[in-house]
């Protein structure tokens, strides 16, 4: 098994400096992936992984488990005021329900999408610039951003 | 467990009070609250302090020593206690313990915060929080609440905006409350937005105050001859942190209000008033019905119907609540007793409940995972 920072394949995507590590990456055709996790014994999948299931407890292994991120639009809004990590508004995020896999995860939508994306809008992946670190360096984050040409 | 009794309460007024210290506030509450239960600081066997913020906006640790000291109160048992918006609840919590266990015969349960922020700079916590470094902020979360709630249930944006204008309407009437000015529907909605659907005046300020209450036995209650207010019951839990949750409830909130009727042997249709965590103006609606003050998916029509108005079947945050009374994190589930106290004694002058026996007081504190980290609810009963 390869750990998740092996799994960063894309060098586009390897060469920018993640807002937090081991949390996603990129697949061999350079699409963004999730680095989730996956209860070995009763299947709970977790995003970010953890280390110990959440329903099992301490003892089975949560194995890594790469998410494609395609889902549907749980929750949304839009911020119409500065964040106090730097975003300038307005900025959008929500809750995604991801497609087969029974796992719901928070994420920014891209630039595009910073008027906001309703429920049950279908979205993807894509890695998007953020903010800057106390040290200058551009940190990266992956975003949801709509899947075109389905209905919501 | 033995009887716990509210022997006496104590407050500040709650709003901005940049030239005062978390010392200062703390020692004034504490001392209205020990002179209301005619009690000396020699008679308290233990001190409960919840304090949020101070290790982060006044580098200051220790709160609940430094304020009892301000007051002359040493070599006592003194517990600080970090809960997010529910630490003063859950320092109640603790103090009820101590007394309901035997262990102690009177405690003194505080609260204190100085949240006012420069204006423009906004609270920053949860660094370590996916969701916090990616830009989300409280009235964000509770946007996405509001929003699952009005899709569930057809809750409006002018019924959101009642419970601002009812808090404000009695925050006018409360000597303690930061905001003494009525608001209209139209005043809330069109203020301005901070995260779609929430608005400026949809969210409670981060405010300046200290609350405290003297926690004692029946013997003791007996003694002083006070009003007898029981503390029927007391309850604190962590939400289950359920991945996929129903954003439209808080199911720690109906959990804690069962095993919370249960002890006291009461229900919501016994209820005179209550005081809840009124943060934004969703948490209200989404609380009257994790309370079971109406059925599931009612809220919005039971703020349309006035029923939680001073005057109607069940009065809420007659204080002003949180988004009129103001919101010293640590200190609003304190000052939430102090409230409930005075309207059972029937000393809520101007803003009285008619009739007032049986209080519950509702709070919850930090988010995780979208649920919360603690649910404090407590029921007072006048004998």
């Amino acid at each position: 098994m390869t750990s998740p920072t092996e799994q960063i394949a894309d060098a586009a995507v390897a060469a920018a400096v993640p807002f937090m590590p081991d949390l996603f990456g990129a697949a061999a055709d350079g699409s963004v992936r999730l680095l989730g996790g996956r209860c070995s014994r009763c299947a709970t999948y977790s995003f970010p992984r953890r280390s110990i299931c959440s329903q099992c407890g301490p003892g089975p292994e949560v194995e890594a488990a790469k998410l494609d991120g395609h889902g549907r639009i749980y929750a949304s809004t839009v911020v119409r005021v500065p964040s106090p990590v730097g975003l300038k508004p307005p900025y959008a995020y929500g809750y995604v329900d991801l497609d087969g896999v029974p796992l719901r995860v928070f994420g920014l939508f891209a630039k595009a999408d910073a008027q906001g994306l309703q429920p049950g809008t279908p979205v993807r992946l894509v890695s998007e610039a953020l903010y800057s670190n106390a040290s200058g360096q551009a940190l990266v984050a992956y975003k949801f951003t709509r899947r075109e040409g389905e209905a919501a | 467990m033995r009887s716990v009794y509210v022997a006496g309460v104590g407050s500040t007024t709650f709003g901005k009070h940049l030239d005062r210290s978390l010392r200062s506030l703390g020692a004034e509450a504490v001392t209205r609250a020990l002179a209301d239960a005619g009690l000396k600081g020699k008679d308290i066997q233990a001190g409960y302090c919840g304090n949020a913020l101070g290790a982060m906006l006044q580098e200051e640790t220790g709160v609940g020593q430094h304020v009892l000291w301000e007051v002359g109160m040493s070599g006592l048992p003194v517990v600080n206690v970090e809960n997010a918006c529910a630490s003063g609840s859950t320092a109640l919590h603790l103090g009820w313990q101590g007394v309901a266990s035997g262990l102690y015969d009177a405690v003194i349960v505080f609260g204190v915060d100085k949240a006012v922020m420069p204006k423009g700079t906004p609270l920053k916590v949860g660094a370590a929080d996916l969701e916090v470094r990616l830009g989300d902020i409280f009235p964000g979360y509770f946007a996405m609440v509001a929003q699952k709630h009005m899709e569930a249930h057809g809750t409006t944006l002018e019924q959101l905006a009642k419970v601002s204008v009812k808090n404000h309407d009695n925050g006018c009437l409360n000597p303690y409350a930061e905001f003494k000015k009525p608001l209209t529907v139209e005043e809330v909605l069109a203020s301005p937005m901070i995260a779609q659907p929430i608005t400026l005046f949809s969210c409670c300020p981060n405010s300046d105050g200290a609350a405290a209450a003297v926690l004692c036995s029946e013997a003791v209650m007996r003694r002083l001859g006070s009003r007898p207010i029981r503390i029927a019951a007391s309850v604190l839990s962590t939400g289950l942190y359920e991945n996929q949750r129903d954003f439209t409830r808080w199911e720690v909130e109906e959990r804690a209000a069962k095993l919370a009727y249960s002890q006291a042997g009461l229900g919501p249709e016994d209820l005179s008033l209550v005081e809840l965590h009124d943060a934004f103006t969703i948490c209200e609606i989404i609380h009257y019905e994790g309370l079971g003050l109406c059925p599931p998916g009612d809220g919005g029509r039971l703020i349309d119907a006035g029923a939680t108005a001073i005057g109607g079947r069940i009065p809420v945050n007659p204080s002003g609540g949180l988004l009129a009374k103001g919101h010293p994190i640590g200190a609003s589930g304190v000052g939430q007793i102090a409230e409930i106290a005075w309207q059972l004694r029937g000393e809520a002058t101007g803003r009285q409940v008619k009739n007032a026996r049986v209080g519950l007081a509702q709070m919850m504190g930090g988010s995780k995972e979208t649920d919360t980290r603690a649910c404090n609810i407590h029921i007072l009963v006048a004998e």
